[in-house]
């Protein structure tokens, strides 16, 4: 199902506790040529949440595409990570890891969890949004999502 | 019930059988043995004993010394008998703690233990002896006796104080390792996490002067400038001491490379800056050595950078060689560049240290801390021959093998 075809708004869950970081991608995003929807979860524990539709998150969304900051307070990115790709419902959502982090085991780490990809957040601001578009471009347009809903 | 009476019996004969031939054995020996005097009794131990033993009469004159004592302290036999201890060897034996330990306090107390002293003597130096008497009494000779026996413990103690010293050093080294490790995660993490804010300054200065550059009055415009430059320059920086702070703790191990081709990945790396710059780099052959290929490449670069950034009017000209000296192979950088007064030789190899203004020159002034720290790590050292406006010549030496093995 290509939302550019059904003109429905795509689905982003961005799960990042730096506000600023939070902006910034909303900043980036607003530059995007694609309809999108941005939701934004705090810490690992309320991004669970939400991907369950538990507690406040009942009426939320399934996302199309996850953005997961690795440090993050409550439950941290890697074992949310963990949780989604063991979950049969929620493994075929694309999850970016989007952290600070160069350590190379996080990297490993990810991937060896299934991350769909691994991004190093620029340090600069015209390379941030640059890379937010690209990720935006990649994973909404040119890639071809699962269907959405559990199946 | 019968058999706890049996064992009993058993035991009393048994016990019985081992008594006689105890006795039987006793007695054998007793018959097989010589029979010695008390002296030759005396005189049997002392010649046994490894260590120097004097046995004196109660006016302190020798009656006999054992063999370990003539050759320890060097003395010929016939040279000391019937003479008093305190004459011996030109009054060498004459120490006022063992006249004092021989006069007042072996009468009282009839013996005396490991009592230690240092004493200067004329043919051997300077000794530490550790000395344990004993009053006798001779039955036959019907005489008190003195028994000396006289350690010359002087290089136990020399291995002792080494032992110790040695082990204070490791000590002390550890400590300065623990330390440096610390110092090292410090600047490491400090780096670290100063980054995260740090991009949060820049990236919202940067957003607001794409946004508003222009639509607020001139000194908005200036004031955005300013804190976009600051924050840029405070990436620069910690980005540096980030890498500075990695070279040792995240280094590769050592492998055989060849340096030649280290320095062509260098030339390659800075081939924009040697193309603007109009530089010429020529070297002569460069040897193979057992060194950590990616900060020999980056320490090829810092320098041969330098030599293009510090440049005179002249197109900069670098030429580099090797040669062996004293089992070192030691690099040279030579250039027409802009030379340094000899007042900065060391102060350019400290971190943040420049000699520019950052108009003239830019730059964090962490290039040669790094190229310093890399020769360290492989056991070497790193200097610098100029003369202004004459050009610069950096050295490094560093070991072939570096200083660690593979």
């Amino acid at each position: 199902m290509n939302n550019r075809k059904t003109g429905k708004p795509v689905e982003i869950l961005l799960v990042e506790d730096n506000p600023g970081d939070v902006r910034l991608t909303q900043e980036a995003f607003k530059e995007g040529k694609v309809l999108n929807k941005l939701h934004v979860t705090r810490d690992g524990v309320e991004a669970m949440e939400f991907l369950r539709q538990k507690g406040n998150y009942a009426k939320s969304p399934r996302p199309d595409i996850i953005l997961l900051d690795l440090n993050l307070p409550k439950k941290d990115g890697r074992e949310v990570l963990a949780e989604i790709k063991t979950d049969k419902d929620l493994k075929r959502i694309p999850v970016v890891i989007l952290t600070v982090s160069q350590a190379e085991e996080d990297i490993l780490k990810s991937y060896n969890l299934s991350a769909n990809c691994y991004i190093i957040k620029p340090i600069d601001l015209e390379q941030f949004i640059r890379a937010v578009k690209l990720i935006e471009d990649f994973w909404l347009t040119i890639v071809t999502l699962p269907p959405n809903g559990k199946k | 019930m019968k058999n706890r009476l049996k064992a009993k019996e058993r035991l009393r004969s048994e016990s019985g059988k081992m008594r006689q031939r105890v006795a039987e054995e006793t007695k054998r020996k007793r018959v097989g043995k010589t029979l010695i005097k008390p002296e030759e009794y005396i005189e049997s131990i002392m010649q046994t004993v490894r260590e120097p033993l004097l046995a004196l009469d109660s006016k302190r004159r020798v009656i006999s010394a054992n063999r370990s004592f003539y050759q320890t302290f060097k003395i010929t036999p016939g040279d000391i008998e019937g003479k008093v201890l305190y004459d011996l060897g030109n009054r060498q034996w004459d120490i006022p703690k063992l006249r004092k330990l021989l006069e007042e306090i072996l009468p009282k107390s009839t013996v005396f233990l490991d009592f230690e002293i240092e004493h200067d003597f004329e043919d051997l130096g300077r000794r530490v002896i550790v000395l344990n008497a004993r009053r006798i009494f001779h039955e036959t000779k019907r005489m008190q006796m003195i028994l000396l026996a006289i350690e010359d413990i002087t290089e136990r103690k020399r291995v002792e104080k080494e032992l110790k010293q040695a082990d204070e050093l490791k000590q002390a080294v550890e400590a300065l390792e623990l330390s440096n490790r610390d110092l090292e995660q410090f600047a490491y993490v400090a780096s670290h996490d100063l980054q995260e804010p740090l991009r949060m300054v820049s990236s919202f200065t940067q957003l607001l002067a794409k946004r508003y550059q222009g639509k607020l009055d001139k000194d908005a415009d200036e004031f955005i400038a300013y804190i976009v430059a600051g924050a840029k320059r405070m990436q620069a920086l910690i980005n540096d001491l980030l890498t500075y702070s990695r070279l040792d703790t995240r280094g590769e191990s050592f492998g055989p490379i060849d340096s030649e081709a280290a320095f062509n990945q260098a030339v390659a790396n800075l081939r924009v800056a040697i193309k603007e710059g109009e530089a010429v780099i020529t070297h002569d052959p460069l040897p193979p050595l057992i060194a950590d290929n990616s900060q020999i490449v980056q320490l090829f670069q810092n320098l041969l950078g330098n030599a293009i950034k510090f440049r005179g009017k002249e197109p900069p000209r670098v030429h580099v060689s090797a040669r062996q000296e004293n089992n070192e192979w030691v690099f040279s950088f030579r250039d027409n560049g802009i030379g340094i007064a000899p007042d900065y030789f060391d102060r350019v190899f400290v971190i943040f240290q420049r000699l520019h203004g950052r108009e003239e020159y830019p730059g964090t002034g962490t290039g040669l801390a790094i190229c310093k720290r890399i020769v360290e790590r492989h056991g070497g050292h790193i200097w610098v021959e100029s003369e202004p406006n004459k050009g610069s010549t950096f050295y490094f030496a560093i070991p072939p093998a570096g200083d660690k093995q593979l």
